[in-house]
């Protein structure tokens, strides 16, 4: 999938553990593993304003575009 | 609270589907699979059995021989059909784990629809060629007659195999979406 999904790096930029953000945003860590490892399909938008929220970041930096 | 109770009436109506296709399966199917073998295997030692069938009485000169392969025919298509309720059957058992969305589901569905597609075609063929050869009549059930039906029935499962795989991508797309 061309699109990347950096919440790794900004996790570990923040000093965050996923387990805390899983707590903070409302998702189980399952679905933020699914996330990580960039098996999701889709994202919400409430989701990703509660990431955004959480680590004090934009989209923009927790999503990107790479072509194949 | 609403959800809850609408799982339960949903429950419940599959619940007495379940019962009445149990049901059938006891007291109709499972008996019928040792009478119509019995009878295919029968009809060939002593040709009176083939009296239970009118047409022996109608006056009609017919080749016994050519009645037990329409019989043998019949019977057949009668397994296939009970081999079809089978499988009915069993993607009901899915459906009570709520697991609807199973590949099984949806390859037995097709399954169905390509037997009971086959077993109408071939239904209506046998007859079409009973009436013609046996009877010299030129026949065509254009009405709701069991052949149409059941090719009817077999096209409806068909499209309810192919409706259940977008059900299941989408369910996927679905739990994939965070």
């Amino acid at each position: 999938m061309p699109i990347i999904v950096n919440l790794d790096i900004i996790l570990a930029k923040r000093k965050m553990k996923s387990k805390d953000l899983a707590a903070i945003v409302g998702i189980t860590t399952a679905n933020l593993s699914i996330l990580k490892s960039g098996k999701a399909k889709a994202v919400r938008f409430s989701t990703l304003e509660a990431i955004c929220k959480a680590l004090e970041c934009q989209p923009s930096d927790i999503l990107e575009y790479v072509e194949d | 609270m609403l959800s809850l109770n609408n799982n339960n009436i949903k429950m419940r109506k599959l619940n007495i589907l379940k019962s009445l296709v149990d049901f059938i399966w006891y007291i109709t199917c499972l008996p019928l699979i040792p009478l119509i073998l019995f009878f295919a295997v029968y009809m060939f030692f002593d040709a009176d059995v083939l009296k239970v069938f009118n047409v022996l009485d109608q006056g009609i000169i017919i080749t016994p021989w050519y009645l037990k392969v329409v019989l043998l025919l019949i019977a057949i298509l009668l397994f296939v059909l009970i081999y079809s309720f089978f499988l009915f059957r069993s993607t009901l058992r899915y459906f009570q784990n709520s697991n609807p969305f199973d590949y099984f589901v949806i390859i037995n569905y097709k399954k169905i629809g390509n037997l009971l597609m086959v077993s109408g075609i071939s239904g209506t063929i046998i007859s079409f060629s009973f009436h013609l050869f046996l009877k010299g009549s030129l026949q065509f059930n254009l009405g709701l007659s069991p052949y149409l039906f059941t090719i009817c029935l077999g096209l409806f499962f068909m499209v309810l195999s192919e409706i259940f795989k977008v059900a299941k991508t989408a369910k996927q797309e679905n739990d994939l979406t965070i």
